[in-house]
Parts: C-alpha cells; sequence; structure tokens
C-alpha cells in the first residue's frame, strides 16, 4: 500500500474514531455545564447535576432538579444490580454447562442444540419480550425481578456458551485424559483441570452477560413490574418526558461502570495461556 | 454393567438439563404461545377469546390476501418503511465499517489490541445512553443546530430529530460494533501474500479489490448485513426517541398492541410477520453461506 | 508377582471395538485382538497408523469401551471400571502436561487426588524428578521446558503413582532424531530401574528394535505375531511383519519338492529356491523371504557352492556404512542385497552387469502363505 493511500486510511480511521466517541464525549461536557436555562449552551464547571442525582445541596432551585426522588433513581440501580447479578451469575452456570456438555459429547441433538443456542442471540429483542410477557401473563407469574431474570437468563446462556466453547475448543482433551489417568474422577478433574483452563472465558462470558443483563431495555421493558423499574427503564421514562441536564450525570456514571466491567472483560480474554 | 460410555451419557444429562429446561420452558414455549395468541379472537380490554382468527393477519396482509374487510393499508405502509430503513442503515454501518476494519488490521502487536479496544468500548455503553446523545446532536436546540447556527450557515434551527433521517443516524450509531466485528473478523484473516500475489500477477488495485479482497471478505459482510438488519428492522426504542410519532417502525405498533391498545393478538401476529422475515434470511444465510458464521460473528 | 495363578499381569481376550466412518461404513479398529502383558517387561504395540494400536491402548486406559472381549488385570476385568481408578499410568503423544501448573505440582497430581501427606507427596515428587534428571526444575512452568525435557516430566507424572503398568502412546514421536535414539536406550534403562511393566505404542520399528523385550506387530485390528525383537525380525510371521520391519525380499510361491529337510521352492516367476524348513509339505503355499543383508553378491560369477541366483543390476545406492544393490532377477521380479561397504567401487558392479547373488538355505525363512 501506497504512503500517500496509508495516510488516507489513517485519516479516515481518526474519522472513525471521533464519530464512535464524540456523542459520549458531548454527554460528558454537558453533564459538567452550570447553565440551568439551557443546558446546550456552555456557562461554567459545576457538579451540580451529579450532587442533586444523590439528593445532597446544590444551588439548584426545587423546579430545576428533575429528579424529584433519590429514591426512585436509586431503586432502580438496586434493582438492576441485582437482576444483572443474578441473571448473570445463572446463565453463566447454564451456559458453562451446556458448552461443556457440546464440547465433549457426540450425540444425535447436538447440531439441534447449537442451532437453539443461536435463535436467543440473533431473534429481534421485540419478539422475545413479547412471547415472554404473554407466557408469564398467561401462566400466572406476577411480573417482578424473578421473571426479569428469568427472561435475560434465555439469552445471556448463549452469550456465555458462545464465549466458554471458543474456550474449550482451544483447549487439548488429553489434559482432561490425563487427570482420569492420574486418579482423578470427574468432579475433580474439572474443578482442578478444566475450569481453570476455561476460567478467563467462563469469568468473560459473565462479565459480558453482567454488562448486557444491565443495559438490557427492550426484553425488561415489556417483562417488568410497575415496582421493578431498572435502571435503562428508568432513563428511558425520563427521556420520554424530556431532556433535563441531570441525564447527562446518570448517562455518565452508567457509561464509566459499564467501561471499567467491559475494559475489565476484555483485559481478562486477550490474556492468553 | 456401567460401561465408560453410560457413565458419560449420564454426565451429558446432567450438562444439558438445566439449558434444556430453560429454553424449552422460556424460549420455545413462549414463542409458541405467542404463535397460537397470534391467531385468537381479541378480547375487550386486553385478553383473548379462544376461537380461532386469522383476521389479525388479515389487518395487515388482507389485500394480498383477498379480505379487504378490516385491512389497513398503514400497517403495510409501516411494514415497509421498516424494511426500507432497515436496509438503509445496513448499506450505511457496511460502509462506514469496511474501510474502518482494514485501518485497525494494519496496526501490530500492543497497538492493534489497543485500536481493537478503542473501537469494541463504545460498544458496552448502554445502548440508552447512545441514542440520548443523538437527542443531544440532533434536536432543534441541539448541537448540531447550534455549531450550524454559530456558523452561519443556517438561520434557523433545522428540523431534523422526528425524521427518518435521525431514526437512521440513531440506528447507524447504535449498530456500528454488530458491522464491525465481523468484517473485520474476515479481514483480519485475509492473507496479505494473496493482495500481493494479485499485484504480482498484473491485477490493478481495482481489479485486485473486486476479484481477491472482496470476495474472501464477503463472508463477513454477510454476517454483518444479517445480524446489523435483524435489531434494526425489529427496533422500537430509537424510533420512539428519535422519531417520535411521525416515523413510526412496526415495533412501535407492537408496543403499542401491547401497552396501550391492549389487543395481544395482533401485537402477537405482526411479531410474527418479523419473527418470519428474520427466520427465513437466517435459513438464506445458513444454506448459502454455511454454519457457525452467525454464532461466530455475533458479539464473541 | 503377588498372586501366582496368573502368570500375565494382564490379559486382553478377544477384544473388538468398531468405529462408524463420516461415510456411515463400519471399520474394526481392534478385531479380535487377544494379547497377554507379563510382568515386569518392556512390550511394544507396533504397527502402521489406523491399525488399531492406539485403540487398545486407549482401551487399557479406561478411555475407550470394548464392544465384546474383555482386559482382566491379575485374572479380574476391568469392564466398567473408570480410568480413574486403574493403577495404571498413561504417558502422552502430546505429554498433556497441565499448563496452569508447575513442573512439581504436574508431577504430584495424581499425589494429590489421592491426598497423600504433604511431605510423602514432596519426597516422593523430588524423588521421581530425579530419576528422570530433572532434579531443581519444579518450579519451572511446562513451557519453559525443551520438548525432550517435557516429556521427561511426562514420564516422571506417570511413574510417582507406581502404577502395576505405564502405557506410552508415540512417547518419542515428538522429539528429534538424536534426542530419540538416546530416549530410546534410557527408556528401557528406566524401565529396568523401576521394575514397571511398560506397553508403548509405535509406528517406528526401528525404536521397537531397540527398546523392547517383546514387540506385538499389529496390522487391520488384528495381532500378526507377538515375539522377542530377534524372533519378529528372523522369523516373521507373514509377508507383512516381514515387510514391517527391515527390509526384506519375499517371493510367492509353492513346495516343489522336499530333499530331507531341504524345500525346494517354486516362486509364481518360474524361480528355484532352497529353504532349510520342515514345517511345510510338497504343495503347500508359502512366501519365501531373504534379508538384503544375508544375500552375497557375486560379480565373478564363480562356480557355485551356495545356491544362487543370476540377476541384473539396476541400481546402486549409497547409503553410509553399506551399499544396497537393487536388481531385477530372471523373471523380473525385484531383489535387494546389501554389500558392506568399500572406499574404492567394487569392480564389476555398475547399473545393467550382471551378478549372481548367492544365499544360505540355512538361513532364509518360509512362511505360511495369508489367504
Amino acid at each position: 500500500m501506497s504512503r500517500r493511500s496509508g495516510r488516507v486510511l489513517d485519516a479516515y480511521g481518526a474519522a472513525f474514531l471521533l464519530l464512535l466517541y464524540a456523542p459520549i464525549a458531548l454527554i460528558l461536557v454537558y453533564s459538567f455545564n452550570s447553565n440551568v436555562v439551557n443546558m446546550m449552551a456552555w456557562e461554567g464547571f459545576t457538579l451540580d447535576w451529579y450532587r442533586s442525582i444523590f439528593g445532597l445541596t446544590t444551588r439548584l432551585s426545587e423546579s430545576q432538579i428533575y429528579v424529584h426522588s433519590t429514591e426512585a433513581l436509586l431503586a432502580a440501580v438496586r434493582h438492576s444490580a441485582i437482576v444483572a447479578l443474578c441473571a448473570s451469575m445463572l446463565s453463566t452456570a447454564i451456559g458453562t454447562a451446556t458448552a461443556l456438555g457440546l464440547a465433549r459429547h457426540d450425540f444425535r441433538l447436538k447440531r439441534v442444540y447449537q442451532g437453539l443456542l443461536v435463535l436467543p442471540m440473533v431473534m429481534p429483542d421485540i419478539v422475545l419480550g413479547i412471547a415472554l410477557l404473554i407466557f408469564f401473563v398467561g401462566a400466572g407469574f406476577k411480573l417482578g425481578l424473578t421473571t426479569i431474570v428469568v427472561g435475560h437468563c434465555v439469552f445471556l446462556s448463549s452469550y456465555v456458551f458462545v464465549i466458554v466453547s471458543a474456550r474449550l475448543a482451544g483447549m487439548n482433551t488429553e489434559l482432561e485424559e490425563a487427570s482420569a489417568d492420574l486418579g482423578a474422577g470427574p468432579w475433580t478433574t474439572f474443578r482442578r483441570v478444566t475450569l481453570p483452563q476455561i476460567m478467563p472465558g467462563v469469568v468473560g462470558g459473565a462479565l459480558l452477560a453482567f454488562i448486557i443483563s444491565l443495559d438490557d431495555l427492550v426484553i425488561t421493558y415489556f417483562i417488568a413490574g410497575v415496582d421493578s423499574t431498572t435502571l435503562p427503564l428508568f432513563i428511558y421514562g425520563m427521556l420520554r418526558r424530556g431532556i433535563k441536564p441531570e441525564i447527562n450525570a446518570i448517562a455518565i456514571l452508567l457509561l464509566v461502570f459499564s467501561f471499567v466491567v467491559a475494559a475489565t472483560g476484555l483485559w481478562l480474554r486477550s490474556r492468553r495461556q | 454393567m456401567t460401561t465408560l460410555a453410560g457413565s458419560r451419557r449420564l454426565r451429558l444429562a446432567a450438562l444439558l438439563t438445566p439449558v434444556t429446561l430453560l429454553l424449552g420452558s422460556c424460549f420455545l414455549v413462549p414463542l409458541g404461545i405467542m404463535a397460537l395468541y397470534s391467531f385468537l379472537t381479541p378480547g375487550l380490554y386486553g385478553g383473548v377469546e379462544w376461537n380461532f382468527y386469522p383476521y389479525n393477519y388479515g389487518r395487515v396482509l388482507g389485500a394480498p390476501l383477498g379480505d379487504v374487510e378490516d385491512f389497513d393499508p398503514v400497517y403495510i405502509e409501516i411494514l415497509l418503511r421498516s424494511l426500507r430503513l432497515a436496509g438503509t442503515v445496513v448499506v450505511l454501518t457496511l460502509a462506514v465499517c469496511y474501510p474502518a476494519a482494514f485501518w485497525v488490521s494494519r496496526f501490530h502487536g500492543e497497538r492493534k489490541s489497543f485500536v481493537l479496544f478503542l473501537v469494541t468500548l463504545p460498544f458496552f455503553a448502554s445502548l440508552i445512553i447512545r441514542v440520548y446523545a443523538w437527542m443531544l446532536i440532533l434536536r432543534p436546540t441541539g448541537f448540531l443546530n447550534l455549531v450550524l447556527e454559530s456558523a452561519g450557515v443556517i438561520d434557523a434551527p433545522l428540523q431534523i430529530i422526528f425524521t427518518e433521517v435521525s431514526v437512521v443516524a440513531g440506528l447507524v450509531y447504535i449498530l456500528l460494533p454488530f458491522m464491525f466485528l465481523p468484517i473485520y473478523a474476515s479481514v483480519e484473516k485475509l492473507d496479505p501474500a494473496l493482495v500481493q500475489a494479485s499485484e504480482d500477477l498484473g491485477a490493478t488495485p481495482w481489479q485486485t479489490f473486486r476479484r481477491v479482497v472482496l470476495p474472501l471478505t464477503l463472508p463477513g459482510v454477510i454476517g454483518g448485513s444479517l445480524i446489523v438488519f435483524i435489531p434494526a428492522f425489529g427496533n422500537f426504542v430509537v424510533p420512539a426517541l428519535l422519531g417520535g410519532a411521525k416515523v413510526m417502525l412496526v415495533g412501535n405498533i407492537i408496543e403499542q398492541q401491547f401497552l396501550a391498545a391492549r389487543n395481544w393478538p395482533f401485537g402477537a401476529a405482526l411479531a410474527m410477520l418479523i419473527l418470519g422475515t428474520v427466520l427465513v434470511l437466517m435459513l438464506i444465510y445458513v444454506l448459502r453461506i454455511g454454519r457457525g458464521g452467525v454464532a461466530a460473528g455475533a458479539k464473541a | 508377582m503377588s498372586d501366582q495363578t496368573h502368570a500375565n499381569l494382564l490379559e486382553i481376550g478377544a477384544a473388538v471395538r468398531t468405529f462408524r466412518t463420516p461415510e456411515g461404513g463400519i471399520v474394526a479398529a481392534l478385531d479380535e485382538v487377544g494379547l497377554a502383558v507379563r510382568a515386569n517387561e518392556f512390550l511394544t504395540l507396533l504397527g502402521p497408523s489406523g491399525c488399531g494400536k492406539t485403540t487398545l491402548l486407549r482401551a487399557i486406559a479406561g478411555f475407550e469401551d470394548l464392544d465384546r472381549g474383555d482386559i482382566r488385570l491379575d485374572g479380574v476385568s476391568l469392564a466398567g471400571v473408570p480410568a480413574y481408578r486403574r493403577p495404571f499410568n498413561t504417558v502422552f503423544q502430546s505429554y498433556a502436561l497441565f499448563p496452569h501448573l508447575n513442573v512439581a505440582d504436574n508431577v504430584g497430581y495424581g499425589l494429590d487426588v489421592k491426598q497423600l501427606a504433604r511431605h510423602e507427596r514432596d519426597a516422593r515428587v523430588a524423588a521421581a524428578l530425579t530419576l528422570v534428571g530433572l532434579e531443581g526444575y519444579g518450579r519451572r512452568k511446562p513451557k519453559q521446558l525443551s520438548g525432550g525435557q517435557q516429556q521427561r516430566v511426562a514420564l516422571a507424572r506417570a511413574l510417582v503413582n507406581r502404577p502395576r503398568l505405564l502405557l506410552l502412546d508415540e512417547p518419542l514421536s515428538a522429539l528429534d532424531r538424536n534426542l530419540r535414539q538416546a530416549m530410546q536406550i534410557e527408556l528401557k534403562n528406566l524401565q529396568h530401574e523401576v521394575g514397571i511393566s511398560f506397553l508403548v505404542v509405535t509406528h517406528d520399528q526401528e525404536e521397537a528394535l531397540v527398546m523392547s523385550d517383546r514387540i506385538a506387530v499389529m496390522n487391520g485390528g488384528r495381532i500378526q505375531q507377538v515375539g522377542t525383537p530377534g524372533e519378529v525380525y528372523d522369523t516373521p510371521a507373514n509377508r507383512f511383519v516381514a515387510g514391517f520391519i527391515g527390509v526384506s525380499n519375499v517371493y510367492a510361491g509353492t513346495i516343489d519338492r522336499r530333499d530331507g529337510s531341504l524345500c525346494i521352492v517354486r516362486t509364481d516367476g518360474g524361480i528355484e529356491l532352497w529353504a532349510r524348513s520342515a514345517a511345510f509339505a510338497a504343495g503347500a503355499r508359502v512366501d519365501f523371504m531373504i534379508r538384503p543383508e544375508q544375500i552375497r553378491v557375486d560379480v565373478a560369477r564363480t562356480a557355485a557352492q551356495a545356491p544362487g541366483l543370476e540377476a541384473t543390476v539396476e541400481r546402486l545406492v549409497f547409503v553410509g556404512a553399506d551399499l544396497q544393490v537393487h536388481a531385477r532377477l530372471a523373471d523380473g521380479s525385484p531383489v535387494q542385497a546389501l554389500v558392506r561397504h568399500r572406499r574404492t567401487p567394487v569392480e564389476g558392479l555398475a547399473p545393467g552387469s550382471a551378478v549372481r547373488l548367492e544365499y544360505d538355505p540355512e538361513v532364509v525363512h518360509l512362511m505360511a502363505a495369508q489367504p
């Protein structure tokens, strides 16, 4: 490739990164803007929006604060945390067990399982969301955190399955035979040989499941109950009613948190044996 | 007598029981019930009556089916608009990501990991917040109008939000990573020696691209197009926030049927149409391109 | 031996194992295989790839079921006993060292899962590492070791458990040639030192000849012959064994007549050959075998003392210590002879020259022809 076309490509790459990050950076800038009348016009630096969402004292008047109840916001955060933790742990267990089963055994229905596991990932969220809604309501379940956790597990298990399977595929199967040969039973072999080998995949899968669960809006939208609003639902509700500056601060806090979790996951995945 | 194969079968059953129960009871059964619902009579105040009722589909596809009683062409219009916008989103994400994949693939070692990390990271940013960023940019008092006005390009704010343009912009932004990763995976696999061989054999850069690079990266392009098209087609969050009441997509109609109009059978029928479209596309993909590509191309 | 009623350590009886091929056919990896492993012997399973030797090893280790037949340890069947309850240990072809454990923890793995006391475990690990010449390497990770060192760790990891039988799957195939030859001797010495039976799978006949007390030659899922290296080399059971171990000239023919213990064989090409054997009657179909080094090349074609054959030289191949003479007999069948290499060219020995090939009927070998 010639030097000039290389430079053109580099300029393009820079523009690409700008496209990815500029919208997010915009939120970051506005989250510190002290202009209470027009949030788009920069006036000065303030942390008041961050303070207001935690219910701390600010210079802002009552009418300027959109999150009237810090409790509602904190409840949404709590719901999201509970759902993401439970759903990611459950789906990690289920997805890992499935990956082990399909990677280490040959049986007639293997292809059926493999196909079935792809479906929840590629199906439009809204279809899965309403199917679960009809099912939960029809079966008489009360919509709430439990239904959200179960609903999330349906598609998160597939993500964990894909990541752990990739890790298992790269593992020498003779290691497990060597362990059995040296006197270790199936459980000991799993705990002392297989699990340490696939651990980066399991942790990476769990983190990915956690992030996707934390971020899920569409499926949760249909299967959440009135008193189980999660953070994305809370933000969606705020946005439907109009844009207020506190949203910037909430958005940035959420972004920082997701980026830290994602960076940890990506780092773990890049670490190879 | 217990055989080794016997105890292995037992272990396999234990490993697959959880996923079988989960996907059986909370995936296949719900999809089956949804399919059933789409053929039931909508009851008053939500709910259903248990008799066969094909008119949920008739409302959407009535004229083509020869049934014009409660047919309303607005639903076909919305379906076609959803298809058109999803197609536009695929073309735009492809145009943005294809060169970007080549850009990233030119780095080496640590720098490549870092650039790849930078490209992947926004993918993990909350979807609702990424949509919100575009509300900030596109609304009448938003960043874009602010910049254009202060630069003197326009006098009055442009009405961009609540148009198809804003919906497409939002969808493109949130779906970029879905297109980037599969394309990047196939670009990474492309052996530079093949490009050199083509040049060595006298092909111009365009011929090399047309005859070597494009065919070899096509699986990534097709895989990426599929996994961008599917969520774009059924999306209701982006049109709700960036399209308002003006740019309704099929996802918004479904949402209304479930949470406002309380006509679940009609909503289920619309969802079945989305699902049918997606399954047909998937089937074509699997039959033409081969297996495993979708799973590998998805977020892994 | 603790139990005198069973002379053999391990007995395999009529073992059958079939696999389904992707095309839908059925292949017998093991076809009525019977084999006995004696106490404190070095037994090699030798055969080409796909002959079933690895399947047999894996069945003994407990990684595969048999369709029929049984495997008995001290006369007791091992059917249904999982690998982790069998007192055998395996040295894997890939070594299969645990990459997340250091050398000492790899070697101590089998002792750890048996929950041996710490001090005994450490002492046995140290002794095992000393045995294979790796004292002081305990804290290294497997990937920091060379191929030969990894091989030794794999050996130590298996031997530290004091197995009744050590199974080795192509143990030397991953090593380069020089190291492989050194390890052949070393493995043999090690077996002698620890007094444990070794069962080695290999496709390398030279390796088998160097290391083994006995060799079991396998082909097509069947045992072809079991015997000492000398037996399988000098008196192969059939054409396959003769061809697989060393170089041989084999001619199919019929016993034409007998003269005392001397058999006169007429080959299918019409050539008369002599062999000393009492095993065959006139009219029997046989394969006549003679090794190249048992043939003397008589360039001068002097008067015959020993039986001889007229041949035309086709090609001379210099292989260092020796000179291979590739020639053709009167009926066109190929023959190979070996001449101890001389510094000066042998006069009259050149492609195209006619020679007389002499042999001693006492050393040639007759085998029953296979159907």
